[in-house]
């Protein structure tokens, strides 16, 4: 059976969880930031907005199906739901059995009358090669800028700040405009794919 | 996320570092020219959304539970022996959770006393069972 998440010192019940999100709120730019990062991660996604992703991250916390443990920033525990969420996302596409399109039914009569069930990979190839990567709608993003290409590697490679500038042989003004260029990049990813 | 970036992928790595240079960013510049009001409001509308979905989703959950579980346990029930019933229902004679008089079981039907031993172990049951609702 199934333990529920009250049964788990370690872990905010749902009452809990709640009141944490609410608290967050409370703060308009904490709000800013959590959308900011739903946009990086939903980059790549099919048919998933940055909004639809914050919001099942919220859905999966409040119903004990993905667990906030106790202490652990709230913006972070966020960023890790969403994450665990666009992955398996991401697998589903790619391991899809069936086109999402057609509608499955026991077949009655001659097989060779029915619509065939293909893979959905062979339904989007364009979309599912861009999905390959999880990195690779964030690096088409900043492609050209190469400053920020180079501060999304090293990101990616866990570096951050100044010694990320190091990294890069970036004195600090150089980091932080690039860094800048980036943030701007990446909040119309969104804006961009439902324009498309 | 976690904290040994050695065993993260590089999106987790990238994510890692756009948390904290946002948390790193002032409030004010965050919100840029947004209005804080309209931002808030928002936030609280995703909010109560969620909570009626995750509410939705654990209502359907134990409605799926109780409707598969009981079944089962008849089910289950339903193979015992008249011989295991009877054995059953004179250990529980002594339990004192449950009114019933040992000298009464003599008495019965073998159909009664079947009746009698599916009750007591789905009483028995855990809340999954009893609790009337998730």
């Amino acid at each position: 059976m199934r333990r529920s998440p009250n049964d788990d010192p370690d872990r905010l019940a749902p009452s809990e969880v709640d009141a944490a999100l609410r608290q967050l709120w409370e703060n308009p730019a904490d709000f800013v930031r959590a959308k900011s990062l739903a946009r990086a991660r939903a980059a790549g996604l099919i048919d998933y907005s940055a909004e639809d992703l914050l919001q099942e991250a919220m859905v999966k916390l409040l119903s004990g199906d993905r667990r906030w443990p106790r202490g652990v920033h709230p913006l972070v525990v966020l960023t890790t739901a969403m994450h665990g969420i666009a992955s398996n996302i991401r697998k589903r596409t790619n391991t899809g059995a069936i086109n999402r399109h057609v509608a499955v039914e026991a077949a009655e009569g001659e097989l060779e009358d029915s619509q065939e069930v293909v893979a959905v990979e062979q339904v989007t190839p364009v979309e599912v090669a861009n999905a390959t990567s999880e990195l690779a709608e964030i690096q088409r993003l900043v492609a050209g800028d190469e400053d920020v290409e180079l501060v999304v590697l090293a990101w990616a490679d866990g570096l951050r700040g100044k010694e990320a500038a190091d990294e890069l042989g970036f004195d600090m003004k150089r980091y932080e405009a690039a860094r800048k260029r980036l943030m701007r990049k990446l909040e119309p990813v969104q804006a961009l794919r439902r324009e498309s | 996320m976690s904290s040994d970036k050695s065993h993260k992928t590089p999106m987790e790595n990238f994510l890692d570092s756009y948390l904290q240079d946002l948390l790193t960013m002032s409030d004010k510049d965050i919100l840029n020219d947004e209005d804080p009001a309209s931002l808030k409001a928002e936030a609280l509308q995703m909010l109560e959304l969620a909570k009626t979905i995750a509410g939705k989703q654990r209502l359907a959950s134990a409605k799926t539970q109780m409707a598969s579980t009981p079944r089962t346990v008849v089910e289950q029930l339903r193979n015992v022996s008249i011989a295991e019933a009877r054995a059953y229902l004179t250990k529980a004679a002594n339990d004192p959770r449950f009114t019933l008089a040992a000298r009464e079981l003599g008495e019965m039907s073998d159909e009664d006393v079947i009746m009698l031993y599916q009750q007591i172990r789905l009483l028995e049951e855990p809340d999954d069972n009893n609790s009337g609702g998730a």
